[in-house]
């Protein structure tokens, strides 16, 4: 064993994600870079809106151009919109067989193994290649018990836009931030899944987002809807290959959990390190209904991330699970909001973040408390670990409580790996390194014990947990 | 004149208005109404510039004192030296607005104890204080405010602190009345083994509000910092407390904690609470923590079972959490003063 291999944590082993395929201008369609009336109102045309929805991305754009960009959070400068392409459009249409997908295509999902884990252990399918969903297909016990997951262009058009027209965009309006108002101009792609009252959707539905155009933006919109009484587990995958331009993420995922509903809604993102991931995603849960967050961050260069619930109805319940895993390069800001905001709701928000290598690790919350919330109850625990002398982690939680008889708490934990911890392990007769390896491992599990067992795998080959040496 | 202080290091989501606090028609135009009585050993200086200490509030606590043209009082406390009596100061905030600075720079193994009382406020009487103290090597300093200008006079009460090697800080604060008060506080623990230790209690009644910005930047290696908040709210009360523990490179072997436990009583309250966490060193231990509720229905019961009406024993207990902080003031003299002024029953 080399004395390097004994010293470093190894980073995110990328190279299952970064392959490509060489492709020619002739394969793709896409605009122009940069972001102007015009390109949105092709967008439109080339989608074939409805006429609601193209005055709606007229007016996204014109909040976009007028709203300031945050003053808090990581530094996006090196994102300019000038140099983005919007729309890339594969030369393909979308397909409910994997056979009819373009060879290269495929064979890109083919490695990321999701025809693979359609077969053994998911319900529906959908895989979005740059701007548009090149494959979608649920299966038919699924389908028969009256569950749709579709493409949300054609749920535009059919028997549920109607549905659509009344849900998109209105927990997420454009005026929310600049980029959900980016999003609301330029969106395209994405799922729209709805589950009739009562029915449980036992295994779990799959949209994967891979984005391979360089200098390219994927603004995908996933809708859900989950009518009284039913379950889903949806998981949502997503990466990229490197490229030395910057590359722009900003989906928006809505998800209206009916009474007495729940939605487990889990991310693995693993986005390449020169991606900006500003993504917004938001959930508001009625009476007695319950949403669920898992989530991993290991990918991109900058990420704006909060999952937000927004409990509106009695009892209503949120849990938020997540790890962060910041290397280096990577500023990944990260953390969830909820509002309380009838009696008798609760949360909890279990996260850890780690970072290594100049990696920043932000955990960002807020916990609000309505006058109306009374009875509700929330606790949060967030830990860091710091692998190494040059990384950052900080926590940036917020409480505002509006209720007497709220009850609220909150810790937080920040430091390095316990020598104790390792000395004792040694004891023990496990060698140093993989007694550093254990305690890396133990503290993610919060979120791999979430997913199902394909995924925590993929999810602990992704922090590269066989750490070859021990810390520094 | 309207100013933005007590800002975060780091800001948050702006919808929270959790970043700074905006305080408006705020005027230091009058002239300060306030009593100091010296100590033994301690000795006034003219040429005393500690500007180079930032202070809780931020910069634009600069634009009131030069709109009240006020000059600092500065003092300074000899090596090795440690004064019989307490260093005490009294104002009373004018309904002009008034602006007071006080300089302290106490040298190698001194101790000082300053007790400051704000109270007796002109009606929609104001204050601006700002206190700057250096403490260089093994030098401490017990820093003592009790904060209750009157129900209806506002306060900036804004603190900046520098530390050397082993150099120590306790600050105890009370906040017992005031229409606005806002409290900022910063301190650089630059010095090996300095350590400051901050203990607040509150009680904001309706209609108050109490904004406080606590920020403790830690460079020098096993330094310590810890913050311990208790306070209660009624009503419509409302309150932001901010506090930063700042781990900077090379604090190695430094420790931080912050604690807020906050009590709820009635309804119409807004309580914000923002305890962060920066680091840039790996070789730290730092936690916050915070509890904020109405009080436990078996010990509200059982306190009940005893004789106590609802309204007594939030009293009382409100009592208990200011009665915690003044048991932390290491000055026995002001602490009896201030134990007999704040009978628990």
């Amino acid at each position: 064993m080399s004395d390097n291999e004994k010293t470093v944590v190894e980073d995110i082993d990328r190279t299952l994600y970064d392959f490509r395929y060489e492709e020619s201008e002739e394969d793709f369609y896409k605009v122009s870079e940069g972001l102007t009336k015009d390109i949105v109102l092709t967008l439109s045309q080339e989608k074939n809106d409805p006429d609601w929805m193209r005055e709606f991305r007229l007016k996204a754009l014109d909040i976009y151009n007028n709203k300031k960009m945050t003053d808090w959070g990581a530094s996006i400068e090196g994102l300019d919109m000038d140099n983005i392409v919007t729309y890339v459009k594969p030369k393909t249409q979308m397909s409910a067989d994997w056979k009819d997908v373009p060879k290269d295509i495929k064979d890109t999902f083919e490695k990321l193994g999701i025809p693979q884990a359609e077969r053994d252990a998911l319900a529906g399918v959908g895989a979005q290649y740059d701007s548009e969903l090149v494959y979608h297909n649920v299966k038919d016990e699924v389908a028969a018990q009256g569950v749709v997951y579709s493409d949300i262009e054609t749920a535009l058009r059919g028997p549920y836009a109607d549905m659509i027209k009344e849900h998109f965009m209105k927990l997420v309006p454009p005026t929310d931030h600049k980029f959900a108002a980016l999003h609301g101009a330029v969106w395209s792609g994405g799922s729209f899944v709805y589950v009739p009252p009562g029915v449980k959707v036992e295994i779990p539905l799959q949209s994967y987002f891979r984005l391979n155009a360089p200098g390219a933006g994927q603004f995908e919109h996933t809708l859900i809807i989950v009518d009284k009484g039913a379950y889903l587990h949806f998981i949502e995958g997503c990466s990229a290959p490197k490229y030395n331009v910057a590359n722009l993420h900003a989906g928006c995922v809505e998800i209206f959990v009916g009474e007495e509903a729940t939605v487990r809604y889990s991310t693995i993102e693993n986005w390449s390190k020169n991606m900006y991931n500003l993504n917004t995603k938001r959930a508001k849960v009625a009476k007695n209904g319950k949403i669920e967050w898992v989530s991993g961050s290991f990918g991109s260069h900058v990420s704006y991330l909060y999952p937000m619930s927004v409990l509106d109805g009695e009892n209503a319940r949120s849990e938020f699970s997540s790890v962060t895993f910041a290397g280096a390069g990577q500023n990944l800001d990260t953390g969830c909001k909820v509002v309380h905001n009838a009696p008798n709701t609760s949360s909890y928000v279990n996260t850890r973040s780690i970072s290594k290598a100049d990696g920043i690790s932000t955990f960002r919350s807020s916990v609000v408390i309505n006058k109306n919330a009374t009875g509700s109850k929330s606790a949060t625990s967030c830990e860091s670990l710091m692998l190494d002398k040059e990384s950052q982690s900080d926590t940036i939680p917020a409480m505002d409580i509006r209720t007497s008889s709220a009850d609220v708490g909150h810790e937080a934990k920040i430091g390095r790996i316990s020598d104790e911890a390792v000395f004792y392990l040694q004891s023990r007769g496990i060698s140093e390194e993989e007694a550093r390896a254990m305690i890396v491992r133990g503290f993610a599990s919060n979120v791999g014990k979430e997913l199902p067992l394909e995924y925590a795998i993929e999810m602990n080959n992704l922090i590269s947990l066989e750490m070859k040496g021990s810390i520094g | 004149m309207n100013i933005n202080i007590n800002h975060m290091p780091v800001y948050t989501f702006g919808w929270l208005k959790m970043n700074y606090a905006e305080v408006k028609d705020f005027n230091t135009l009058g002239k300060s109404n306030k009593k100091i009585i010296p100590c033994d050993n301690l000795v006034s200086e003219t040429d005393m510039d500690l500007s180079d200490i930032e202070s809780g509030a931020g910069k634009e606590i600069e634009l009131l004192k030069k709109e009240s043209g006020s000059t600092p009082v500065s003092y300074r406390l000899s090596e090795g030296c440690t004064p019989k009596d307490v260093f005490k100061v009294e104002i009373n905030p004018v309904k002009e607005g008034s602006f007071d600075e006080f300089d302290f720079v106490v040298e190698k193994g001194a101790c000082l104890t300053v007790l400051m009382d704000i109270k007796d406020g002109d009606d929609l009487g104001a204050a601006g204080i700002l206190t700057r103290i250096n403490l260089l090597d093994e030098a401490k300093v017990n820093l003592i405010q009790v904060i209750r200008p009157g129900k209806n006079a506002r306060i900036i009460n804004d603190i900046g602190v520098s530390l050397g090697e082993r150099a120590c800080l306790n600050l105890s604060q009370l906040f017992l009345e005031g229409k606005e008060s806002y409290q900022g506080f910063k301190s650089k623990l630059s010095g090996k083994k300095s350590e400051i230790n901050v203990n607040i209690g509150y009680r904001v009644n309706s209609g108050e509000l109490l904004d406080m910005n606590y920020i403790a930047d830690q460079y020098g290696t096993k330094t310590v910092s810890e913050f311990n908040v208790l306070g209660v709210l009624k009503d419509e009360a409302r309150k932001n407390f901010r506090g930063t523990i700042d781990f900077k490179r090379g604090c190695s072997k430094s420790e931080g904690a912050e604690n807020e436990s906050v009590l709820l009583i009635g309804e119409g309250m807004v309580n914000k609470t923002t305890p962060l966490i920066l680091c840039t060193e790996e070789d730290v231990s730092g936690t916050h923590g915070a509890s904020i509720g109405c009080l436990d229905e078996n010990v509200m019961f059982y306190m009940k079972s005893r004789g106590l009406s609802e309204e007594g024993i939030y009293e009382l207990l409100s009592r208990a959490k200011i009665r915690a902080i003044i048991n932390t003031i290491p000055d026995e003299e002001t602490r009896k003063r201030l134990e007999e002024e704040y009978p628990v029953i």
